[in-house]
């Protein structure tokens, strides 16, 4: 039930027949946890605050900088120095002393990722960097919760609805939009390139009004769908984003495996899986007497006879021939380091589920050290 | 035949435009091959092809008249 106060301060909720008082009440009783409280994470928290959310966390590790104050609009010139998530949670619960705000300043990582998100419905991502919001997506499949994503870059914006169950289906996860991660941070965060000031402003109340609509069951959730925005321009392109199954392949699926994945950029853990050294490949030769070798070297390459018998894809063209590679049968791929090969099963891995390819660790040198070694002992 | 793209984020930065008109590609492993050799930069991240407004996944076909969308991932926060 809500009180006399709590009936005045949201009337133009109450008075919306969408909302209402049975809207105004599943308000009330959600729990929603804010993933950084910075450019995007400010408004996000001001409008969910406002709109009487009944528990907002708030998760951030960072102080408040000069910087700051162009765009994150919650803090002000006595702020500079302090704890964002504490300095938050203060202002915020004197603006709606209705509400519960818990304020978590720490960082998020693969040891507290877990415990932090289980206690919540809706996760709000306003991280600025890859690690973080790769984080937030997997744990989120992994716990069933819906992850508002936005993020900026300059003048322009990305706001979508992932992991949102609607009519028994599952909708898409930001994997499925971007598998991996970049190699690289990219060209930076807003920290080291600009940002116009009320772009996250922009974006971060788009957020806001997707945990609004997804509580109280109104309008259509941003899900399957992602809203580009051109500050300069004011274009709004949205784009269709479909399930991709095959991104169980990149991702850690299990509590386990998070503890044991690595969020930092340019590695791909999972791709080790697929590794077999000299020794572990002339066991399955021993035992196995059906194994299919690829040599994804190129063609100008190949001087000497191939060790194996076997076929020929060059990695430029692993692309183009994918669909003749038989996935269910025993498949090495070989090259001359190990590293094309590693990178030919990442791409295979984009288009099937195999369960037995390999690539050979350290490539044909690392073979042929093994039988130099083995030929003088 | 030509096809023009539109550009989003670092990739409209490398290009200094937000769309650029290219060899109509057959697929978007042909288009990927292309904007590599004429922007290396464009390796650095990983972007992704929407075609009619459809995010594709795997390979594509092309065809004349198809509006090609790049959008690479957005740090920011």
């Amino acid at each position: 039930m809500l009180n006399n106060r709590e009936i005045t301060k949201y009337k133009r909720h109450l008075l919306l027949p969408e909302i209402g008082m049975s809207g105004q009440l599943k308000l009330k009783q959600q729990k929603v946890l804010v993933i950084g409280a910075g450019g995007l994470g400010c408004p996000v928290l001001q409008y969910l605050t406002a709109a009487g959310i009944g528990e907002i966390g708030i998760v951030d590790f960072d102080y408040v900088d000069a910087s700051n104050l162009q765009r994150q609009v919650l803090y002000t010139e006595n702020d500079i120095g302090k704890a964002k998530a504490i300095v938050a949670q203060e202002k915020l619960q004197r603006q709606n002393t209705s509400i519960n705000i818990i304020s978590y300043p720490i960082k998020l990582n693969i040891e507290n990722a877990i415990s932090s998100i289980q206690n919540y419905n809706i996760i709000v991502d306003c991280t600025d960097n890859y690690s973080s919001r790769y984080l937030i997506n997997d744990v989120c499949v992994l716990l069933n919760k819906t992850m508002i994503y936005g993020s900026i870059h300059r003048f322009e914006g990305q706001v979508s609805v992932f992991n949102y169950y609607w009519q028994e289906k599952k909708g898409p996860t930001y994997r499925c939009l971007f598998p991996t991660p970049p190699k690289l941070e990219g060209f930076a965060n807003c920290n080291d390139s600009g940002v116009l000031g009320v772009l996250p402003g922009i974006i971060g109340t788009m957020q806001a009004n997707e945990v609004i609509k997804i509580t109280t069951g109104v309008g259509r959730v941003l899900c399957g769908r992602l809203l580009c925005l051109n500050a300069l321009t004011m274009e709004v392109m949205h784009l269709e984003i479909e399930r991709n199954l095959n991104i169980a392949n990149f991702m850690p699926n299990t509590s386990e495996e998070i503890l044991q994945w690595n969020y930092s950029l340019g590695e791909d853990v999972k791709s080790k899986q697929y590794e077999i050294d000299h020794i572990q490949l002339e066991k399955m030769m021993d035992t196995c007497d059906d194994i299919l070798f690829i040599d994804v070297r190129e063609s100008n390459e190949v001087i000497e006879p191939r060790p194996f018998r076997g076929i020929e894809i060059p990695f430029s063209e692993i692309r183009n021939n994918i669909h003749q590679i038989r996935t269910e049968k025993t498949t090495i791929f070989y090259c001359k380091s190990g590293k094309r090969s590693a990178d030919a099963i990442k791409i295979l891995l984009e288009y099937a589920n195999p369960s037995n390819i390999y690539s050979l660790k350290g490539g044909l040198d690392a073979w042929k050290t093994r039988n130099l070694n083995q030929q003088l002992l | 035949m030509k096809t023009k793209l539109l550009l989003f984020g670092v990739l409209s930065e490398i290009t200094k435009t937000s769309s650029i008109t290219v060899d109509l590609a057959m697929d978007t492993n042909q288009l990927r091959k292309l904007l590599s050799a004429s922007f290396p930069d464009f390796d650095n991240t990983n972007y992704v092809i929407a075609i009619n407004k459809k995010v594709t996944v795997g390979n594509h076909a092309i065809n004349d008249g198809d509006e090609i969308a790049i959008l690479p991932p957005f740090a920011g926060g």
